[in-house]
């Protein structure tokens, strides 16, 4: 299946997640009602040649903070997705810029570069799968990235297909991935996606971490309509054991500006290197 | 006093009077009381681990798990595996699949780390690559032959996931740090707030979790033997869970041997059918009761605990032989005269009544002496053993006269004898020694005392879980290799504070605590010697190095702290999660963790001391705080000392008052005392000749000996008392208190002796020390009762005698009336 593409830094891969434990939902086949809601999900416009600034607030079980500002560039090529970030703040990491490429080919690992001014070196990173922590955020690079929904099945919440958050009333979803592959590479057993009935934005989702009783809850806070695309400019990822908060992640979005015709030039280890 | 005594006498034959009376209600009250409490034994759980020797609120337990709740475990299952052919790809194969398997199968777990995931940070061109160092198993020579020398580069491997000789490998099972209930429901788990005190939740791995872990692992493990690779089990959940094994083998064999025990002393003693089952009925549902009290309560059974049952059989039964022995003689009294067994019980509670309210007191204080121990599962014994006590002697005073009321009874006739027994003449013998030479004996046991107590003073303090387990068991086997191959099995864990947020990014610091971690492994005490220190600053060694083209000169901490921040976002974002074990979330505080051999957990005490000294000077701008399993040893080491010093003075207290109280006399009592403290000091002295530590359960022995060896004092000066008073002759008294209550207490003795022999049958020597030397005490005891406790009041007798003694030997009254209560 061609993979539709979208904004896929942050939230907005988030939005599409569409896992489930295959092993652990023998019962569970797929509902061609529940995956047509998804193939809306992921038909949906989310923008191109997008410009922001980012505030990332990480959050220990002590209340412990570390915030983060990155100005961030996103550009579609063809199929593929191309961003580049750079740290604004804390003055340590000042300059301090990461590109990704992600690849829309399932076989072609993405690219990642990071450029570290104060060696004035740019290092390649190579990671064994995508379930890695994004920069000790509590997202992974699974979930900055397009998803294939021929990979999952797709089944409504058996406690309510329909479920009102804030007025706001959503699809309950389970997704599960069809392979130990898909698990091992999200690093996801399952998830339970929230899709809002009116514009198909997946306004929450709760992660089952592989391997660990761990749950991940991300939640939009804030959803705004810019130049006519629905995007989440402030959303929160809590990782929870139990009832028990692990960490947290707070994103938010300012500045928000599409279609400003960014050059491809930008998205080069050169331009990295160069800086803003 | 003699009136009060009276009284008191009376007060008991009424209870027995009102109870005979209604012996089917009573029966069924104590029996439906019993029931409930039954009812709560499935609450009863079981604690063996460090943790317990803790109260919630202590400080050091406090710390430990805050440390927890922000880095994680810092206990570890090591399992080591050795295999026969060295480090061979079959071998990486088969570490790959038991690695995996834990993974996947072992409940409650946090992370699995091995060779197989080991880390490995390194450039491949212009690609920083962090990835598990044997993902898939080599499948040709050269590829074994890779990551052989992978291992060679890589520092943090060494006596840590690999011995040094390579030839042992480490798989390092952590479990989770507390476990959480689950979401109610799970769509309110959106709710993401931290609460503002961010206080660590109370649901730490409990006794039952790791021992599930333990079983869960071992089985796992089991399936991989036999394989050309030999397994060893090591770490303090591995110990945890096998002194459990060895506690509830221990209980499930003390129980029914001194039950056993009681039942074959009681049939030789009465040779009657009621004189076993009435005392084994009270002793069995009191022992029933207590428990489930404990349950209520919340106490769990614990390696101190463990002692409760078979103390309360042995100890409980004693009140129940008190009052048919007396029961029984009232009962064969007067040929030609109808037995009447309801005189016969009344009188027999009345007589007895008082005493075994006494000596249970006594042996409850003794206890109770325990609730102020700082150890907690010291405390709990304080708690529910003088319960217990209480619970046999109000059952005993209760359910006897409704048993012998309820049930028929056979009357036997004693056959006379006309020669005395040899009992008898021994206690003729012992009543001449005492009364004639009382000085030698004193001398003698002067003596004996001031021997024993210079042996004391070397007795040494000592908590060495290690040694109480066979030699043979798999944890001290296991524990002992990777001591002497690998870095150690106990954690000490080492916050530094920098004070302020990004701190660790400070290149002085960082290159401070590389220092730290190099110099610590050269530290030495008492042969305790680090074999690992593990820090973030390996993580950023292994980053500058792999960032400069693998070079071994790069493998140092980065010089600018804007380097550092910035290495560590490059690892951050290169998929590892292994940071967050090793700093706080905002770069304040660090993490290192030291790995050291397990030995005797009192000697820790100077190793910190030296370890904290260094690290004061290495960090005097910084907030050292020290933690981890190793700082909960030396928490249990320094509660020793002080909980057997509450206890100690606490029960010498209060059993002196309450001996003056009873004997109603000033001098009395603190001469009971003083015959009492020697069989004490003799089992010091004996600790000290043999070399025995004062330990968890040796520092149990001097409380419960003193409140339980004033007992026969308390038996024998009450009759002591009462013959006194009716002849005024010290010998006569002594004489007829021997014949009367001297047998009594010799079985007493001796079935108290053989309930704590049994211990020598354990499985864990902690409890083979306690048995042997609390058996000891009790035949010491039993001796100064028999010879000194005489001699001591023939001297102090002897001057009142001399005084008005001429004038009652003219009256006659010598001459011994009947006071045995009937």
């Amino acid at each position: 299946m061609k993979g539709q593409k979208r904004d896929r830094w942050f939230w907005q891969g988030l939005l599409i997640l569409v896992l489930f434990l295959l092993n652990s939902s023998p019962a569970l086949a797929d509902d061609p009602a529940a995956r047509k809601i998804m193939e809306q999900v992921d038909a949906r416009d989310t923008g191109d040649n997008r410009v922001a600034q980012m505030e990332m607030i990480l959050t220990d079980r002590n209340g412990g903070r570390r915030i983060r500002t990155i100005q961030t560039f996103t550009k579609d090529k063809g199929p593929d997705t191309m961003s580049l970030m750079f740290f604004l703040s804390p003055a340590d990491v000042n300059k301090t810029a990461f590109l990704n490429i992600d690849y829309d080919d399932p076989e072609h690992d993405d690219d990642q570069w990071l450029y570290l001014p104060a060696l004035r070196k740019t290092k390649r990173i190579a990671t064994a799968d995508k379930s890695g922590s994004f920069m000790g955020s509590d997202l992974n690079y699974s979930d900055m990235t397009d998803r294939e929904l021929t990979h999952y099945d797709y089944n409504f919440y058996e406690k309510g297909r329909e479920q009102v958050f804030d007025g706001v009333k959503t699809w309950a979803i389970w997704s599960v991935p069809r392979s130990e592959k898909v698990i091992k590479e999200t690093g996801y057993e399952k998830e339970l996606l929230f899709v809002r009935q009116d514009n198909h934005v997946v306004i929450r989702s709760i992660s089952w971490v592989e391997n660990s009783p761990d749950l991940k809850y991300m939640k939009v806070r804030q959803l705004d309509k810019i130049d006519g695309i629905w995007i989440s400019t402030n959303m929160q990822i809590t990782r929870k054991k139990g009832k028990q908060v692990i960490h947290k992640t707070d994103l938010a979005l300012d500045g928000i500006k599409f279609n400003q015709g960014l050059d491809e030039g930008l998205f080069s280890v050169r331009q990295m290197e160069k800086g803003l | 006093m003699a009136m009060i005594h009276m009284k008191l006498e009376s007060f008991f034959e009424a209870i027995a009077k009102r109870v005979y009376a209604h012996g089917v209600l009573t029966l069924t009250i104590i029996f439906l009381v019993s029931v409930m409490l039954a009812a709560q034994l499935p609450k009863l759980t079981m604690d063996t681990r460090d943790q317990s020797f803790f109260h919630p609120d202590d400080p050091t337990l406090v710390a430990y798990d805050q440390f927890r709740y922000e880095f994680g475990q810092d206990d570890i299952f090591f399992i080591a595996m050795r295999p026969e052919n060295g480090m061979t790809p079959a071998f990486f194969e088969t570490m790959g699949r038991l690695h995996r398997e834990l993974e996947q199968n072992v409940p409650y777990l946090d992370e699995v780390d091995s060779l197989i995931n080991g880390r490995i940070v390194r450039a491949e061109n212009d690609t920083l690559i962090v990835e598990d160092l044997i993902p898939h198993p080599p499948e040709t020579r050269d590829e074994n032959q890779r990551i052989i020398k992978l291992i060679n580069h890589y520092p943090l491997y060494e006596n840590f996931l690999v011995s040094k000789d390579r030839t042992l490998a480490m798989i390092m099972v952590k479990a989770q740090a507390f476990v959480q209930p689950d979401q109610d429901d799970l769509l309110t788990g959106f709710d993401a707030e931290i609460p503002a005190d961010a206080s660590p939740p109370a649901q730490y791995l409990d006794n039952q979790q790791n021992v599930e872990i333990n079983d869960r692992i071992r089985e796992i493990v089991d399936k991989y033997r036999g394989r050309g690779i030999e397994f060893f089990f090591a770490g303090t959940p591995v110990f945890a869970a096998e002194l459990q094994r060895g506690l509830e083998k221990d209980l499930g064999m003390m129980v029914p041997m001194s039950l056993l025990l009681i039942i074959v002393f009681l049939a030789i003693l009465f040779r009657r059918v009621s004189g076993v089952v009435y005392p084994m009925a009270i002793v069995l549902l009191s022992l029933i009761s207590s428990l489930g009290l404990m349950a209520v309560w919340g106490i769990p059974v614990s390696n101190v605990i463990m002692i409760l049952p078979t103390f309360l059989i042995v100890v409980g039964v004693g009140d129940a032989v008190h009052i048919l022995t007396i029961f029984y003689r009232n009962l064969q009294k007067g040929p030609g005269l109808k037995p009447d067994k309801k005189a016969a019980i009344i009188a027999a509670v009345g007589h007895s009544g008082l005493p075994i309210l006494m000596t249970s007191l006594t042996t409850a204080c003794g206890l109770l002496s325990f609730v102020w121990a700082d150890v907690a599962i010291i405390s709990h014994l304080g708690y529910i053993a003088p319960a217990g006590v209480m619970i046999a002697f109000l059952y005993t005073l209760f359910l006897l006269p409704a048993l012998v009321a309820v049930l028929p009874i056979k009357i036997k006739q004693v056959p006379h004898r006309d020669k005395p027994s040899i009992v008898n003449r021994m206690f003729d013998g012992i009543t001449r020694m005492a009364t004639h030479k009382p000085l030698v004996i004193t001398a003698v046991w002067t003596v004996l005392f001031l021997f024993a107590a210079t042996a004391a003073f070397s007795v040494k303090f000592s908590h060495n879980p290690l040694s109480w387990l066979p030699h043979d068991s798999a944890a001290r086997v296991g524990t002992q290799l990777m001591d002497k191959k690998n870095g150690g099995t106990v954690m000490l864990e080492i916050i530094i504070d920098s004070g302020r947020k990004n701190g660790l990014h400070d290149p002085d610091l960082l290159l401070r605590m590389d220092q730290a971690a190099k110099k610590i492994p050269t530290i030495c005490e008492h042969n305790i010697r680090a074999g690992k220190v593990v820090s973030m600053v390996d993580v950023l060694k292994e980053t500058n190095r792999a960032l400069n083209g693998d070079s071994d000169a790069a493998y140092t901490v980065p010089d600018t702290r804007q380097l550092a921040a910035q290495e560590l976002i490059l690892f951050e974002s290169s998929g590892s999660d292994d940071l967050a074990e090793l700093a706080d979330g905002t770069h304040q505080k660090a993490r290192m963790s030291v790995l050291a051999p397990f030995t005797d957990e009192v000697l820790y005490l100077d190793y910190v001391e030296k370890v904290k000294a260094y690290l004061a000077r290495q960090f005097a701008h910084e907030t050292v705080c020290l933690t981890g399993h190793m700082s909960l040893f030396i928490g249990i080491a320094k509660m020793f000392i002080t909980s057997m010093a509450k206890s100690y003075l606490f029960a010498f207290v209060a059993i002196t008052l309450m001996m003056m109280v009873m004997m109603g006399n000033f001098k009395i009592g603190v001469m009971s005392m003083i015959a009492n403290i020697v069989p004490i000091v003799m089992i010091f002295g004996v600790m000290g000749f043999a070399r025995i530590p004062i330990d968890m359960m040796t520092i149990l022995v001097g409380s419960i000996i003193l409140g339980l060896v004033v007992d026969d004092t308390i038996h024998f000066l009450h009759h002591f008392t009462r013959a006194h008073n009716m002849t005024g002759c010290v010998e006569t008294a002594v004489k007829e208190t021997l014949h009367n209550t001297g047998r009594a207490l010799i079985i007493t003795s001796i079935v108290l002796c053989g309930g704590f022999f049994i211990y020598t049958t354990a499985y864990l020597s902690c409890y083979v020390r306690f048995g042997i030397l609390t058996g000891s005490a009790v035949l010491f005891a039993l001796t100064t009762d028999l010879v000194f406790l005489p001699a001591l009041l023939t001297l102090i007798y002897k001057r009142r005698e001399s005084a008005s003694g001429t004038a009652a030997k003219a009256t006659g009254q010598n001459k011994i009336p009947n006071f045995k209560g009937v």
